[in-house]
């Protein structure tokens, strides 16, 4: 593979994972919002829940950064974001067509993301990664 | 196996894009209005031609046609859209739009290496990885 295109996979995979960093980071760093904002959801436990949503998003993002084990983490990543944002934004924002819109804008981004995770997961992140472009 | 699995993702990378040209191009007007709200010029020329982007774009990474250059464009303007759309941070939502729209970026960039797969039309041309 040229250096052109590990680099390119590198840079993808930094893309990819920064929303999933944020969001770990975020949840991690205020448990009991994250958990208000499951229980919401009619999701739960939704302490225990919030911790490990973090804990699996700030993982799963640094695994996709530093390419290990990239083909298994973008596949499970994949199969999150997809469950993730039917259960948060799908049907969401209620009589606000503006707040309808972004959820399910939202949805449809999820959802491409997914897509792009899913093509990463069969062809995997390319030698600038410590998988180091073993199949 | 393989490429009936990156068949799928193309789909997922493909959808979003083509409702949101079909939307734009059969509410030109609408969608003029929209886009001055963000100060962009150009009015429904303006609106036509991303829509345009956005429906052939996502139509030729839905069948694999020139599949490459395709995900380049439709890379280049899910970050341009990010840094016009959605910089108003203050707004949680908009930050995670700006984050949703630069991972959607990274999936084409993935695309754009490795090419659609034998389920397209770049490969039925004779497209493969090894003349890439």
């Amino acid at each position: 593979m040229p250096l052109a295109s590990a680099s390119l996979l590198l840079i993808a995979r930094v893309l990819l994972a920064a929303m999933f960093l944020a969001s770990g980071y975020s949840a991690l760093s205020n448990i009991q919002a994250t958990a208000d904002y499951f229980g919401g959801l009619g999701l739960g436990p939704s302490v225990p829940l919030a911790w490990a949503v973090g804990l699996f998003e700030l993982a799963a993002g640094i695994l996709l950064v530093v390419g290990f084990q990239t083909r298994a983490v973008a596949a499970v990543l994949a199969l999150f974001s997809l469950a993730a944002t039917f259960l948060g934004h799908y049907g969401q924002g209620g009589d606000d067509p503006t707040a309808a819109f972004m959820h399910s804008q939202a949805l449809l981004k999820d959802i491409a993301v997914a897509g792009g995770l899913i093509a990463l997961a069969v062809h995997g992140a390319g030698r600038l990664a410590v998988d180091g472009g073993r199949e | 196996m393989n490429s009936l699995i990156v068949l799928i993702g193309r789909i997922l990378l493909a959808v979003i894009f083509i409702l949101a040209g079909f939307g734009k191009l059969t509410d030109i007007s609408g969608t003029a209005g929209y886009f001055a709200s963000y100060g962009l010029p150009g009015g429904a020329a303006t609106a036509a031609i991303a829509g345009l982007i956005e429906l052939l774009g996502g139509l030729a990474i839905l069948i694999g046609f020139q599949t490459r250059i395709a995900a380049w464009v439709l890379a280049a303007f899910s970050v341009a859209t990010a840094l016009i759309a959605h910089m108003g941070w203050s707004d949680m939502m908009q930050l995670i739009h700006f984050q949703k729209n630069l991972a959607i970026a990274g999936g084409f960039l993935v695309l754009a290496t490795y090419g659609p797969g034998a389920l397209s039309v770049d490969a039925r041309r004779g497209w493969t990885l090894a003349n890439a």
